[in-house]
């Protein structure tokens, strides 16, 4: 998911100033520094953002934030349509639109805004490219069944009919998660060729970029960080033409795995006549650069050293997809018939994005809802795939996770444990954008299960430093203190003047970011911990499934937040606010029914790879805990609490379901493969997505719909906000069923059936361009999409 | 013969054996997991069965409660007044009220005492709350709220009567047909005139449940008589009186038809605040923007034009049509053998025997914090109590013995 905020950029509640407001403020702009400059001050910063984590977590413990706010955030591309050319390209006119829009002044806490006031005050934002936006409501929205229900979509729908009248004739607005043809032949107006000092990029064009230092810094300080581009494969989709194997054709022959095919087989020359030759890397070129970067000695380096600036253009070993188990770095990563990105401008800021934030009451409540909306990240990332296309290429994958995770992967070598670990503080296995590595619990048993040793399965490095500081100083509990040390391994890749400001301009070093003098800094200077742009800047270098938000203290406040990552944008509203919908109701329901739906870590990164294959909310099996509901202590696990009916009914039924279903042909085969490894008993099955959501009888698993169904009627709501929260869920639940298909999937048909499409994976601009055309018809209705809208 | 009609007369049988059960908060226990939608009755069922397994197998969690007048069975997890709002006021209590087939009279009236029960048992659960919304279901109603389907949407009903006659097979054999005791009741009915449930005599009140159940089942055909709403004014009019005490901020009535609320409106001179209807998932799923283009539909729109003229909000629910069949009581009973185990000290008078009990109200309270869309606790009271009715057998021996 391209998650909208620039992601080392402070969160939309505690963001006063506007990144566009940079280039145009007043002649001495403010002086930004890159992560090389930071890097002998970063021990300083996170000194200063532990300090400023422990005046959070220590202030709201007492507050209870009796109102439930929410908000999400969406973003959008801006797409130019050559109707005569049958090419679409990307505008890069939507950061513009964006400041022109602007921000209204901060509005009046008022949480009670009408869908048209709440949009004309939208604050929009721009995104790391100029040809993305997104924005966010004005203020958090407090909760109600019947604004939920009933003025979400027209909330989204008001914020486009907006954006819209601000287009040209001829751009049309799109939330989709990634520009179709991004990196392949011509996809953005005014494009110039690649390998531009702002990305230094051999596939993407400066003319994406928004040029405000601090985008162009972070796309730079990621480079500079790793030591090497980070090059990402994703396995590119084999269709009847596709030549075999598939060699990208826009990357070096030398990068290991491209040496490592056969040399026989030339790039794929077919796939490079449809596009626009003027823009396209010729093969000559890159085998010169590739020469040029293998002449440099790839010497192993700290990382430190690492940060030359020739650097950038090593090609590094590419990351394997997340197919491959990513803690073996004993086999060579293979990009092997896979699609290589070398930018991070593919994973941050170039896409549209969805995301719910939703406002816990305390932090307990918060751990809650982190904890549990976890395992669900990977399901809904099925639910919501819609990415099946990278690069002008149709790939193996229908989600962007893997495109997000890997191109904004600043891990050093010895991080990656490539390298001999001297300078950095652990290996870390997963990018700073991926699945969580621990759940952290809470400390009020009435309010939920309690989390377990053995779903913390993940082995992770963190911050002793600031782990010590949290548990031992503060007295910070074990998993919440980890939880945060972990987040603070990473480094942010800028920081404007005033973030160095806080801490004492000495050039004294503190390599061991010693508690007690960076305290006494703190102490020095009180005003600085009181906000906590420090906390905030690195919880935003880790953009993981789930977030946990510190209070944000603008206007009336709000409790901490929790953040949910992994929906990728749908195409139009109607869905959108179904599934804002779907996840708000969901977190009610986790916190009312005190649901369990700790799943170990480890399967949940399973989830979230098989999350991403193809079709795979109806193909794919998941891992979900059978029996959903905590139940109190003492009462679960038949302590006799079961009655002897319910005991037998449960036993005769699935029994009998098994034996009925049996002569099925593909439900049988369905049900005897899964349930042949697992007791009857499991704590979790492999279930389908429409067993997950709908229940199944024979697995005896509820299904989360109808737990949020029979949750609905105790509300006593309105006839028409029932109605309308159930028209929603009912999307949801076509989905989750099969009914209706994923966009991804829909894409993926509609570029196969294409006319100009020649089955050899390759999208041409003919086809993009109908493609576009098509899905911005069925946002504006004027195109029925029966089999994805039902 | 005269002698045998004062023995009736002089002594009045009351309900001499009340039973109410609390149900375990629903939103922790473990019968949460039995939750489906659209199956609240099997809800009810499996969380009864629950508390009746802990309160009455495991522990021992029942007492007597004299105020009332009653035995009280209260799972042992169930923690009284516990609200779990931790320091917050701006909790919502809202209860539904279903009265139940068995709870209506010879005429097909319910007792309005059963509200002032349920209100004082809803209290005894939650501590001295005002409910804020109460509703209240009448069986009947329920069962033809569900209109299309008449075989499936009476199906709670018919189980009433065939449990009935299952019940009580020699009564009905020995007795010509049920129209004697019912003719003669229903006249005592008439003498009495404000006859409440607890002076409604045992006999009668079962005849009267099969006369209301048949009554329900017949009413789909004939209008007039489903939409004549004097049956419930008594406990409409208890309502309001909760209303104007206090102890009620709304009060709504549920599955009415449009006609059976002008009824209920010019007849009791007081509109309800709310009406609650069922929300069809068929009709919810069919209609795509326009809720119901079926004929539901169209009846809904126009109940629905009706109350947003006269400021009735709308509220939908999923309950079952029949909440708890006698049936499915009868065989809880039997299984934890309530029946057995708590036998009544009262004696009958002569010629006549303490029948079964049989479920007269369900009570479903919720507590919810609105602003949070939080359920804090729900659960279910259910109130049940046996009748005096006629004893062919002890009838026949008396009879027998005149003579000497």
């Amino acid at each position: 998911m391209a998650t909208s905020p620039p992601p080392d950029a402070p969160r939309p509640p505690a963001a006063p100033r506007r990144h566009g407001d940079a280039p145009d403020d007043a002649p001495p702009p403010p002086k930004t520094y890159s992560w090389r400059e930071l890097l002998p001050r970063m021990e300083e910063i996170r000194a200063v953002a532990t300090d400023q984590f422990i005046a959070a977590w220590r202030n709201p413990r007492a507050k209870y934030t009796p109102v439930f706010t929410w908000h999400e955030t969406m973003g959008y591309l801006i797409v130019k349509r050559d109707p005569a050319a049958r090419r679409a390209v990307l505008s890069p006119r939507a950061a513009a639109v964006a400041r022109e829009m602007g921000c209204a002044d901060p509005s009046p806490d008022d949480p009670l805004l009408s869908p048209a006031d709440e949009a004309t005050r939208t604050r929009w934002h721009t995104a790391h490219a100029c040809f993305a936006l997104r924005c966010d409501p004005p203020v958090t929205r407090a909760f109600s069944f019947a604004r939920l229900a009933l003025e979400t979509q027209e909330c989204l729908a008001a914020r486009r009919r907006l954006l819209k009248a601000r287009l040209r004739p001829d751009e049309m607005l799109l939330s989709i998660s990634q520009f179709p043809l991004l990196g392949a032949g011509t996809y953005v107006e005014g494009q110039t060729p690649p390998g531009g000092p702002l990305l230094r990029s051999q596939i993407l064009s400066d003319a994406c970029v928004d040029p405000d230092p601090a985008f162009v810094l972070e796309i730079g300080g990621i480079s500079d960080r790793r030591g090497a581009v980070p090059y990402t494969g994703i396995p590119v989709f084999r269709d009847t033409n596709t030549p075999w194997p598939f060699v990208d054709p826009d990357l070096p022959a030398s990068s290991p795995a491209a040496a490592a095919a056969p040399p026989s087989v030339p790039p794929p020359v077919p796939g490079d006549s449809g596009r626009d030759s003027a823009c396209s890397m010729s093969n000559g070129a890159a085998v010169a650069a590739a020469a040029a970067a293998a002449a440099a000695v790839a010497t192993t380096t700290t990382a430190t050293a690492a940060a030359a600036p020739d650097s950038a253009a090593k090609p590094a070993p590419p990351e394997s997809s997340k197919e491959a188990p990513r803690s073996a770095t004993s086999e060579q990563p293979s990009n092997r018939n896979c699609v290589l990105l070398d930018s991070p401008l593919f994973g941050i800021g170039s896409g549209g994005a969805l995301s719910v934030t939703m406002c816990a009451a305390d932090l307990d409540e918060a751990r809650l809802l982190f904890d549990h909306l976890a395992p669900v990240s990977a399901i809904m990332m099925a639910l919501t795939a819609a990415t099946p296309i990278v690069k002008g290429h149709l790939v193996d994958r229908d989600c962007y996770w893997d495109v997000r995770c890997g191109t904004t992967d600043d891990r050093t070598a010895q991080e990656r444990a490539i390298a001999p670990l001297t300078t950095a503080k652990g290996h870390l296995r997963k990018s700073r954008f991926d699945t969580i590595d621990t759940y952290i619990g809470h400390d009020n048993p009435a309010a939920g299960p309690p989390v377990r040793k053995q779903y913390n399965d993940a082995q992770f490095s963190y911050d002793r430093a600031v782990y010590w500081k949290l548990k031992e100083g503060v007295g910070v509990d074990d998993l919440l203190a980890l939880h945060i040390a972990h987040l603070f391994v990473r480094d942010i890749h800028w920081a404007p003047e005033r973030m160095l400001s806080a801490s004492t301009k000495s050039s004294r070093r503190e390599n061991g970011a010693n508690g007690a003098s960076s305290a006494k800094d703190h102490h020095h200077h009180p005003r600085k911990a009181a906000d906590n742009e420090h906390f905030r800047r690195l919880l935003g270098c880790n953009r993981q499934n789930v977030c946990l938000y510190p209070p944000n203290t603008r206007g009336s406040g709000s409790g901490w937040e929790v953040g949910f990552e992994s929906l990728e944008v749908q195409l139009t509203d109607a869905e959108n606010a179904a599934f804002i919908t779907f996840i708000v109701l969901l977190s009610r329901v986790i916190i009312s029914y005190r649901l369990n739906l700790y799943l170990p870590i480890s399967l949940m990164d399973q989830n979230m790879a098989r999350a991403q294959k193809v079709n795979a909310a109806q193909e794919q099996l998941f891992y979900f805990r059978r029996d959903l509901f905590g139940g109190r202590d003492g009462k679960s696990g038949g302590s006799g609490r079961i009655s002897r009916r319910g005991n037998m009914a449960s036993l005769r039924q699935p029994a009998a379901l098994h034996a009925s279903i049996a002569p099925g042909a593909t439900a049988s085969k369905h049900a005897n493969g899964r349930s042949a490894g697992q007791p009857e008993n499991a704590e979790y099955v492999e279930l389908t997505i429409d067993e997950i959501f709908n229940g199944s009888k024979a697995y005896g698993v509820v299904g989360i719909l109808n737990i949020i169904y029979s949750y609905l009627p105790t509300m006593r709501l309105e006839y028409e906000v029932e109605q309308a929260l159930r028209r929603q869920l009912n999307l949801v639940k076509r989905r989750a069923s099969g009914k209706l298909c994923t966009l991804a999937t829909w894409m993926r048909n509609f570029v196969r059936c294409h006319p100009d499409y020649r089955h050899d994976s390759v999208v041409p601009p003919s086809t993009n361009y109908d493609l576009l055309c098509a899905m911005n018809a069925i946002e504006e209705g004027t195109l029925a999409a029966p089999e994805l809208l039902g | 013969m005269t002698r045998r009609r004062q023995a009736i007369t002089e002594k009045v049988p009351t309900t001499p054996r009340k039973v109410v059960v609390y149900t375990d908060n629903l939103m922790t226990s473990n019968s949460a997991r039995n939750t489906t939608a659209q199956e609240s009755d099997k809800e009810l069922e499996h969380a009864l069965s629950d508390t009746l397994n802990t309160a009455l197998g495991i522990s021992t969690s029942y007492r007597f409660d004299p105020e009332l007048n009653m035995l009280e069975i209260l799972d042992p997890h169930n923690q009284r007044n516990h609200v779990e709002v931790r320091g917050i006021t701006n909790y919502q209590v809202s209860v539904k009220l279903f009265i139940l087939a068995a709870a209506a009279d010879e005429n097909g009236r319910p007792s309005p005492l059963y509200v002032k029960q349920a209100l004082t048992c809803v209290r005894r659960q939650l501590g001295h709350v005002t409910i804020d919304e109460l509703f209240v279901s009448f069986a009947d109603m329920a069962a033809a709220g569900r209109t299309g389907d008449e075989g499936s949407g009476s199906d709670g009903v018919n189980g009433v009567v065939t449990a009935q006659k299952h019940d009580r097979p020699r009564a009905v054999r020995r007795t010509p047909s049920g129209q004697p005791h019912a003719g003669r009741s229903a006249g005592r009915g008439l003498r009495d005139g404000t006859g409440s449930a607890d002076e409604s005599s045992g006999d009668a009140a079962a005849a009267a449940a099969a006369a209301a159940a048949a009554a329900a089942a017949a009413s789909a055909a004939e209008d007039p008589a489903r939409d004549d709403m004097t049956r419930y004014l008594k406990v409409w009019r208890m309502l309001n009186r909760l209303k104007l005490d206090g102890d009620a901020t709304k009060i709504g009535v549920c599955d009415v038809s449009l006609q059976q609320l002008k009824n209920l409106c010019e007849r009791s001179k007081l509109s309800p605040d709310m009406v609650q209807i069922r929300a069809d998932d068929c009709q919810l799923y069919t209609g795509e923007d326009e809720p119901g283009p079926g004929d539901a539909g169209s009846t809904n729109s126009e109940l629905r034009a009706y109350t947003l003229e006269h400021g009735i909000s709308v509220r939908s629910h999923s309950d079952a049509p029949g909440m708890l069949s006698n049936a499915t009581f009868q065989v809880l009973a039997a299984d934890y053998r309530i029946n057995e185990r708590f036998p009544t000290t009262e004696v009958p008078p002569e010629g006549y025997r303490i029948d079964l009990m049989r479920p007269r109200w369900v009570a479903n309270y919720s507590v919810a914090l609105r602003d949070r869309g939080l359920v804090a606790n729900r659960g279910y009271i259910v109130m049940a109590s046996s009748d005096c009715v006629l004893d062919p057998n002890r009838i026949s021996r008396y009879g027998h013995s005149m003579p000497m």
